[in-house]
């Protein structure tokens, strides 16, 4: 083992120091032979040295004092790019455009009523729209709107009203509130007059909800 | 068996030479090679263009030192006006050691390993020499190796007289590799045994091998044919003796190749009768000739692994500067980096920490915002994007266009199961008047029609009834049906 290590050593002598055609030439001489080998060794063995000693304990020791302000500023940075300033007020416009299909309170609700039964007297279909109890109703947990049932009779003596009815259920998409149709009951009787039963629910904001900015 | 003797040869670490070298062109190289042939003391230089003779010339005495060597080199080149650059050296002299060694019968690279392990040992006592082992015929049941060793001392000084002169050594050889070449060319079938007795310069060499076959062994006698024909035929007879008694061959050709016939008699007087004597006016040129045909790849080349090991330490040396400068390139740019990253993180710094009593108002901001956006964003969902679509008029409005006459509806009822399906149910009724057969196939063409409907209603098979209208005795009113179908719809 001894000797390998000594032949390795000296296989290394000779690759660093051998000067062409000068086998035995004094130490000096390959000493300098061996320098632009050395040269750049001890540059990188200085560079790194600074490096692992000097620069990064100093980088290190300011990154430490700055860290709590920097771990903030990269909140702040996750915090902005989560959105940015455009497109939150175009969906904050967008949101209050959509708050106008919401019914506001109670009383917006009955001049809803009284519109949709106003359009069905225009097709020759009598009826009573009226708005159910919400006593029984409890909002989904964290939802921003709660439903406002409502019900419906219309009847009509007009065995040709069928077609009328359809545009009137047009009129509830077409409305400036949102208005879904949740159950449609038609009975006709002998004579072919119509009983119509609608269940509706219209879309209130949850009362502990802001309106959207 | 061992040849070496008196010194003869002085050559070791040179002495600065008494006059400069030669300069030659450090451009010029016409592809010419240089065989040196330097046997006891004779040195004879040959030039050669494609292994074809151009021009010999021979040292008008003898040549000991290397001092002399450098200068007759200088006076051939001048003569032969060489313009190459690589040179080859035939060489016998008393420190050139040829040693047989037997090794154990076993692979190449154990006797291999056994020859390095002697000339370790030879190294131990001597000094450190160039070798190469020669395959020779064994003796019983070993392998045998002619071991030829030269001093790495004289290998340096010839090299370094060459390299003065911007000369390349690219081969050393033995006397008997040509002759053993030649030896092959010969008009004697092939594995007889042949002795062939060479004069190279001041010494005599003896070599006893089988025509186009190993070598069994070699020798070298000082002693001259024209000086001592009769210690020649002396030992050629040896040799003889020797080949019959260790090899159990009867060797009965003998081969003079020198430049004159003056031990002729004395070989034949003293080998005794029946041999065939057979003599080649030979020169020492015809060597060189024949060693310019060899290889420097030729297994008996003392420098070809010397060459090779130094190629090899030129190579790593050539990788290590590469790996030293490119590592301290990398590293330096690495450092130049991080200093840069490490500039902008400290104006980063400088910045937050400017900035520092506005950090909590602005998270605060900015929190307030996210959390108004995720509520817009909810808001705008649950408001707009969950409205129910108008499946209770497209239904009664599909159901009315395929409707067929006989069936009259006296219930339609459309609704959302908010809770369960998440989808549309609808339940139908109504009555047709027909015989009940004909009713069942309306009710199930009706129920077809659905099925193909956009709305990809699915009618539930248990729910469909078709049931006659008990009639008074004696009625004549048409036959109805009452029937009720329910389902769901998929569209939601």
């Amino acid at each position: 083992m001894k000797t390998r290590i000594l032949n390795f050593r000296d296989q290394c002598w000779q690759i660093l120091t051998e000067v062409p055609g000068w086998p035995d030439a004094p130490r000096q001489v390959r000493l300098r032979r061996a320098l632009p080998i050395l040269v750049p060794c001890a540059a990188i063995l200085c560079l790194l040295g600074w490096n692992w000693f000097v620069r990064d304990p100093q980088i290190g020791a300011e990154r430490a004092a700055h860290q709590a302000l920097e771990a903030q500023d990269n909140e702040l940075e996750t915090l902005r790019l989560a959105c940015s300033e455009k497109d939150a007020a175009d969906l904050a416009a967008r949101a209050a455009s959509v708050a106008n299909l919401t019914v506001k309170d109670p009383s917006e609700l009955a001049v809803v009523l009284q519109g949709l039964r106003k359009k069905a007297n225009d097709r020759h279909w009598d009826g009573v729209f009226q708005g159910s109890d919400l006593s029984g109703e409890t909002p989904p947990v964290n939802s921003l709107v709660n439903f406002l049932p409502a019900r419906a009779k219309l009847t009509t003596a007009n065995p040709e009203a069928f077609s009328s009815l359809l545009s009137l259920f047009e009129q509830f998409s077409e409305s400036e509130k949102r208005i879904d149709l949740t159950r449609m009951g038609i009975r006709a009787d002998e004579q072919g007059r119509y009983t119509v039963e609608l269940a509706l629910r219209l879309v209130g904001q949850s009362p502990n909800e802001k309106t959207p900015q | 068996m061992t040849t070496a003797t008196d010194t003869l040869v002085e050559a070791g670490p040179v002495a600065a030479p008494s006059r400069p070298p030669v300069r030659r062109s450090p451009t010029g190289d016409n592809g010419d090679v240089l065989g040196v042939g330097w046997l006891h003391g004779s040195l004879i230089f040959a030039v050669f263009r494609r292994q074809k003779l151009q021009g010999s010339w021979s040292a008008p005495k003898p040549v000991k030192t290397m001092e002399e060597f450098g200068g007759v080199l200088d006076e051939a080149l001048l003569e032969l006006k060489f313009g190459g650059t690589e040179v080859f050296l035939l060489l016998e002299n008393d420190q050139f050691v040829h040693q047989i060694e037997g090794t154990p019968p076993f692979s190449d690279s154990v006797a291999r390993a056994f020859l390095h392990g002697r000339v370790e040992r030879h190294e131990k006592e001597h000094a450190p020499v160039l070798w190469v082992g020669q395959p020779a015929a064994g003796l019983k049941k070993e392998r045998s190796f002619i071991l030829h060793m030269l001093p790495k001392s004289f290998y340096d000084g010839f090299a370094r007289v060459l390299l003065e002169r911007r000369l390349d050594l690219t081969r050393i050889m033995p006397l008997v590799v040509p002759v053993q070449r030649e030896l092959d060319r010969f008009p004697i079938a092939k594995g007889r045994p042949v002795l062939v007795a060479v004069e190279a310069g001041g010494a005599t060499v003896v070599m006893v091998a089988k025509v186009g076959d190993e070598l069994l062994f070699a020798r070298t006698i000082l002693a001259t044919w024209s000086a001592d024909p009769g210690r020649i035929g002396v030992e050629i007879n040896r040799s003889l003796l020797y080949a019959n008694q260790q090899f159990g061959m009867t060797v009965d050709r003998v081969w003079l190749l020198g430049q004159d016939n003056h031990a002729t008699a004395e070989v034949n007087a003293k080998c005794g009768t029946g041999r065939q004597i057979t003599v080649l006016p030979t020169t020492p040129v015809e060597w060189l000739q024949s060693a310019a045909k060899l290889s420097p790849r030729h297994p008996v080349n003392l420098v070809a692994g010397h060459l090779q090991r130094k190629s090899r330490q030129r190579s790593v040396r050539r990788g290590l500067l590469l790996i030293c400068w490119l590592g301290l390139a990398s590293l330096a740019f690495d450092s130049w980096t991080k200093a840069q990253l490490w500039n902008a993180d400290q104006r980063r710094f400088a910045q937050i920490s400017a900035t520092a009593p506005n950090l909590n108002a602005e998270r605060e901001r900015l929190l307030a915002r996210n959390q108004t956006v995720q509520r817009n964003r909810d808001f705008i969902r649950q408001v707009e994007e969950q409205r129910l679509p108008p499946v209770p008029g497209k239904f009664a409005a599909y159901l009315a266009g395929i409707l067929p006459g006989e069936i009259r509806l006296t219930e339609l009822i459309v609704k959302w199961e908010d809770s369960a399906t998440g989808g549309w149910s609808f339940r139908l009724e109504g009555s047709v008047e027909a015989d009940e057969e004909t009713a069942r196939e309306i009710v199930a063409g009706l129920q077809r029609q659905l099925a193909k409907s956009p709305l990809r209603v699915r009618i539930s098979e248990t729910a469909r009834t078709v049931v006659p209208v008990q009639r008074a005795a004696g009625s004549t009113a048409p036959d109805l049906q009452r029937f009720s179908l329910e389902g769901v719809m998929l569209e939601n």
